[in-house]
This record gives C-alpha cells, sequence and structure tokens, in this order.
C-alpha cells in the first residue's frame, strides 16, 4: 500500500516538474520564463508553514503524554520546515532579483521570513544544549508550543500591516486568486505535491530518530544493564 | 526550457529513487 501512495507521489510530483517548467504558458508581467519558478516558492512557503503547525501539535502532544515518539515527529517537522522555509527564502530571492532588483532588500515578507528561520533555529540549539533527554524532550516541546505563536504573525499578519512590494499571496485579504487557470492548476497540483512530499520525508525522518534512539537504548543497557534502564525514563 | 525541465526530472527521478530506498532500507530494519 505504501509502495502504491509512494509511486502516485513520484509520477504526480514529476508531472508537476514537467507543467511547471515546461508544459503550461506563463504570463506573469515583468517575470518571464521565471515566473514558473512561483510554482515552487508558494509550495514550499506553504509546506514550511505547514511543518511548523506539525510541530507545535506534536509539542503538545508530548506535553501530555510525555512519548517520545512525539517528540521525534516534532523534532523531524522543525527540521523540515527549517528546510522548506530556506527554500522558500532561496526561491523568493530568485524572484526578488528580477522583479526588485535585488535578492534582498528587508521587504517585511523576507524579514519576517527570516525571523522564522531564527526562531525555529533557536529550537534546534536549545536541543543541543540540554543533555538530558527527558529535559531536552520537555523544554523543546515549549518552546514550540511557544514558537508557533509567532507564526500566523511573521506570515499573515506583519507582512500585510505594512508596505510591500511582495505580490498578493494566495490567500490574499480580498479571498481572490490572481492567476489564469492553467498557471493555477499546476500551483494547485504542486501545493498537493509537496505536502504529501513533506508527509513522506517527515515520516521518514522520526521513524530513524526512533530508530537511532531504541539504539542507543539498547547500547546503554548493553554496556549498563541497571543504569541502562534507569536512564531512559521515556516511553519509547 | 525544456533542457531545465529535463535535467530537473531526471534530478527528481534521482531523488525519488535514493528516498525510496532510505524508506525501504528503514522499513527492514524496523521489522528486525
Amino acid at each position: 500500500m505504501a509502495g502504491l501512495w509512494l509511486g502516485v507521489l513520484g509520477l504526480w510530483m514529476a508531472g508537476v516538474v514537467a507543467a511547471a517548467l515546461y508544459l503550461v504558458p506563463v504570463s506573469v508581467e515583468g517575470l518571464g520564463e521565471l515566473a514558473r519558478v512561483i510554482f515552487f516558492h508558494v509550495p514550499t512557503a506553504w509546506v514550511a508553514v505547514i511543518a511548523f503547525a506539525v510541530a507545535a501539535y506534536h509539542s503538545w502532544r508530548y506535553l501530555r503524554d510525555r512519548s517520545a515518539d512525539r517528540d521525534h515527529r516534532a523534532l523531524a517537522a522543525v527540521e523540515l520546515g527549517l528546510l522548506f522555509s530556506v527554500l522558500a527564502t532561496v526561491t523568493g530571492a530568485l524572484l526578488a532579483r528580477v522583479t526588485w532588483g535585488m535578492y534582498w532588500n528587508w521587504d517585511p515578507r523576507q524579514t519576517s521570513i527570516l525571523f522564522l528561520l531564527l526562531i525555529y533555529a533557536a529550537y534546534l540549539s536549545l536541543r543541543g544544549v540540554v543533555r538530558d533527554n527527558e529535559n531536552q524532550a520537555m523544554l523543546a516541546a515549549v518552546y514550540a508550543c511557544a514558537a508557533f505563536v509567532a507564526v500566523p504573525f511573521l506570515v499573515f499578519v506583519i507582512p500585510r500591516m505594512t508596505a510591500s512590494l511582495h505580490p498578493q499571496p494566495v490567500v490574499n485579504p480580498a479571498g481572490r486568486i490572481y492567476m489564469e487557470r492553467p498557471m493555477l492548476a499546476v500551483l494547485l497540483a504542486s501545493l498537493a505535491g509537496f505536502t504529501g512530499l513533506f508527509a513522506w520525508l517527515h515520516s521518514i525522518r522520526w521513524r530513524v530518530a526512533r530508530l537511532v534512539a531504541a539504539h542507543s537504548r539498547m547500547l546503554m543497557e548493553h554496556d549498563d544493564p541497571e543504569g541502562g534502564a534507569r536512564g531512559s525514563g521515556r516511553a519509547d | 526550457m525544456l533542457t531545465i525541465a529535463a535535467v530537473a526530472l531526471v534530478t527528481w527521478a534521482g531523488l525519488f529513487m535514493y528516498v525510496y530506498s532510505v524508506d525501504r532500507r528503514l522499513r527492514e530494519l524496523e521489522r528486525k
């Protein structure tokens, strides 16, 4: 079943790539062929927000049941959220170079995604400085829940409160999508494909973390049967 | 654009196969 699902995802994304980069004609004033980057810029930004929401959800669940699996899922989501945020920033900078004349000009949207990157990079730093597994997971969970409060403000509110050169995103105050139908169809297909890709990568990443944790616990128990059992107080 | 699209498709196919192989190996390890 998983193989079938992944086969569909692989073919779907191949179709998106072909359509986005060649098959669908694009017409966005001033961008020319570079407008095709939009098919990857918007979905990567979308997936970044989804990833941070997933991280907050699993962190909240961790605080309730202290299950290490929840911690692994939250960590995996933050890592992927950072990856997709970087991709959104880079693709956005490419578009900015053509439309605004420079890769980076501290536009509210660029500044807000930079803040987002810093906030979630601090999540990884926090995990790095706390050695004890249980404390690390608990602090990280509290931090991820608190950090997610900033996400809607940084992504949806602050960029709209100040003048920005950024074009109206897909979801705008008017509730309209300003795009020709073939382009819109590819964009929506890309959004769905990237969401599926995130789900797949997230599943792999947290399962790897779970295996690594189980392996470390096994090694500890092997080295010191009593101490190892005492040291791993988390329910994997 | 045709060349870019072709390179992107080949890159996607390569990445997909790589991640798929990681996923398959992971499933094997989880079964053990």
